[in-house]
């Protein structure tokens, strides 16, 4: 009896002692929240403010707060490199939530996967960003899973098989897309019936659309950015060629309606985002954004990196992250976490670290009050 | 097959003779003072936000459009001309040169401030009507906007030859201080040269926003050079040439994207200007007309 009673009070001591000592865990962030790339950072360390304010609301993680350390890259590479090195060795992050762009992403990946310290990337697209480093991830939709995905329902749902390709040949992002979009095509058994190339900065399309309107085309994948997007549909319109528009999130900006207005009608759009999906998750995220400068891709990717992260840490039991087992184990339940339901969709890791996820399928639909917005179509 | 070539110098003579008439701008005001007018770019952007304010808030009349739009950006020419110009006209061209990019980038910016870097749209002021001749899909309005651009460029040539301004111009541009002691105000008639080609301008920048169903700030840049190699290209100082030039370069730019590739676009263009730099460089019509205004 006296001994049990001993062990008891030794139990509690220890536990206070732990709880006295370490009463947080730190997870860093950094992005461009200034210059040029300045909303990209903003936004996501938006989101990721708001899930380290629930969590530790609701007790937190392992008995511990969590505090969130923000430092701003500028878009820099130098100095994300800087903002890296100060997380892990300063500041004893236990994770890194970093740079929304895949430029800076490559510079900081090599970094954390050397300290063995988890990096998540809550916005970068380039291939092979997290290849062959095993504590760097990324929870954004790819344009690998995203392209393939849409075209597959779009041929299923309404049922469209001969397709325009164009591709903005000074753009790498839309060369890489287009490469993609032809392959699912293919794959899936549809044509590309004609192909066609634009350069960004380009107004006059006169001579793509001539070239594609006796293909007749049931749409036309377009694998650039909206502002060439909401010319081509105008252009398209105006030879009378009514196929809509399908494409990347490149095209997923107002920007798009605000110039091309009823052109722009049924342009379909995929994206790792969006507000309109009906869980209740979402629902209650994009409320509690209002405050907090409004729900978009990066702000969400960035809520759901937090909730990663701290998911990762409770099934490794971290509480001291200047422990590298502790962040190893910590790595390890990351990798292998069996689903995780976030507000941009379910997605678990493959090996290299990339998220697999569904992307949302959404098309330009107008509201009685005549605003534009973009309906989810496969919820 | 042929339907698409047809189809395509159809875009690319809409697209010559935009360029025609901001490159007749460009032509007149070096015919006159020797001066190449690096602003006259953004003052064809000032022109199409013009038309798009007229057309959005008041009329979508496009005559009424176009005659405001040209009305307004005359005086805006003239206003250039006055306060970035005149002070230096005697200094060295390079000074005058120098004061025109100033100018053009101080429009650009202003527009930039005022509105925003972005696209703005522009509304529909014209129905898009397609009529089919012979199997062969026209748009009305390409034909449209050839037709506005032809008329116009006749209404300068009459003014040219067969007004009493227009004798004034051409004696000024052959000799500004002889044309001085006959009588004649050349102060006068160099505004109203900038006035004529900047309405012309303006009239191109309509056009465009019409066309194209979009304007930006930045858009002087790229026409106004393109429309700068139209007018070298037809020989600078030279009203056909200008006209000439305009046709040539819009078709060759289409041409190449249709048929070559799109990448080549503004290589084509600015390939052009080197050539005709080094074969000719006169231009097409520089020495053979000498009617140089």
């Amino acid at each position: 009896m006296r001994k049990i009673g001993l062990l008891s009070l030794a139990a509690v001591f220890m536990l206070a002692t732990f709880a006295f000592a370490a009463g947080e865990l730190v997870i860093g962030i950094q992005g461009p929240e200034t210059g040029n790339l300045a909303v990209y950072g903003q936004k996501t360390l938006s989101g990721a403010k708001l899930a380290v304010d629930e969590i530790n609301a609701a007790g937190g993680v392992n008995g511990k707060t969590i505090k969130l350390i923000n430092y701003d890259s500028r878009g820099d590479k130098a100095e994300a490199a800087n903002a890296t090195q100060r997380l892990i060795n300063k500041d004893k992050a236990c994770g890194i939530i970093g740079e929304p762009t895949s430029g800076a992403t490559f510079v900081i990946g090599p970094i954390a996967d050397r300290a063995k310290t988890v990096l998540i990337s809550a916005g970068a697209t380039a291939k092979g960003v997290t290849d062959n480093k095993p504590f760097v991830f990324r929870d954004t939709l790819l344009d690998s899973d995203g392209g393939p995905a849409t075209i597959k329902f779009i041929m299923d749902k309404f049922g469209w098989k001969n397709f325009a390709l164009i591709t903005s040949v000074n753009n790498d992002y839309s060369v890489g897309l287009s490469a993609i979009f032809k392959k699912a095509v293919k794959d899936f058994g549809g044509n590309i019936v004609v192909e066609q190339t634009i350069s960004d900065g380009d107004t006059d399309f006169s001579a793509q659309i001539t070239a594609i309107k006796p293909h007749n085309p049931q749409a036309i994948i377009f694998s650039g950015y909206y502002p060439e997007g909401s010319l081509i549909l105008l252009e398209a319109r105006k030879q009378g060629l009514n196929a809509p528009i399908v494409g990347g999130d490149g095209l997923l900006a107002p920007d798009l309606w605000d110039v091309a207005k009823d052109a722009a009608l049924g342009s379909i759009v995929y994206a790792g985002f969006s507000p309109e999906a009906k869980a209740q998750k979402v629902q209650e995220f994009v409320k509690k954004m209002e405050t907090r400068g409004g729900a978009d891709m990066f702000s969400a990717q960035g809520y759901d990196a937090v909730y990663l992260l701290a998911n990762a840490m409770k099934d490794a039991k971290v509480t001291n992250c200047a422990d590298a087992k502790q962040r190893t184990a910590m790595r390890d339940a990351l990798a292998n976490i069996p689903g995780f339901d976030g507000v941009s969709g379910q997605m678990k890791f493959d090996k290299e670290g990339n998220a697999v996820k569904k992307p949302f399928i959404q098309a330009v639909d107008k509201k009685a009050d005549g605003k534009y917005y973009f309906k989810l179509l496969n919820e | 097959m042929l339907e698409i070539i047809l189809k395509q110098l159809l875009n690319g003579i809409t697209v010559g003779s935009i360029y025609s008439l901001i490159a007749l701008g460009y032509t007149m005001v070096y015919g006159i003072i020797k001066l190449i007018n690096f602003a006259h770019g953004d003052i064809y952007m000032v022109g199409a936000f013009i038309g798009l304010i007229v057309a959005t808030h008041f009329t979508s009349n496009f005559i009424v459009v176009m005659a405001v739009a040209m009305a307004l950006t005359a005086v805006l020419g003239v206003l250039v001309e006055k306060i970035a110009y005149k002070p230096v006209r005697n200094s060295s061209r390079i000074s005058a040169l120098i004061s025109a990019i100033g100018a053009s980038i101080f429009i650009s910016n202003l527009v930039v401030l005022i509105n925003g870097p972005q696209r703005e749209a522009y509304p529909q002021i014209f129905p898009e009507i397609n009529f089919v001749i012979g199997g062969i899909t026209i748009s009305f309005l390409q034909i449209f906007i050839i037709l506005v651009s032809i008329a116009l460029m006749f209404g300068l040539y009459y003014i040219v030859h067969n007004t009493k301004m227009g004798v004034a111009m051409r004696a000024v541009s052959q000799n500004m201080t002889t044309a001085r002691l006959m009588g004649i105000n050349s102060d006068k008639v160099i505004s109203f040269t900038f006035a004529i080609g900047s309405s012309l301008a303006a009239a191109a920048g309509v056009l465009v926003g019409t066309y194209y169903r979009a304007v930006d700030p930045l858009m002087g840049l790229l026409f106004g050079l393109k429309a700068f190699v139209a007018a070298v290209l037809g020989g600078i100082g030279s009203i056909p040439g200008a006209m000439v030039g305009g046709l040539v370069l819009g078709l060759a730019e289409v041409m190449g994207v249709a048929f070559i590739s799109p990448s080549f676009r503004d290589a084509i263009a600015f390939g052009i200007l080197i050539f005709i730099l080094i074969v000719k460089p006169s231009g097409l019509f520089g020495k053979a007309t000498k009617e140089k205004v």
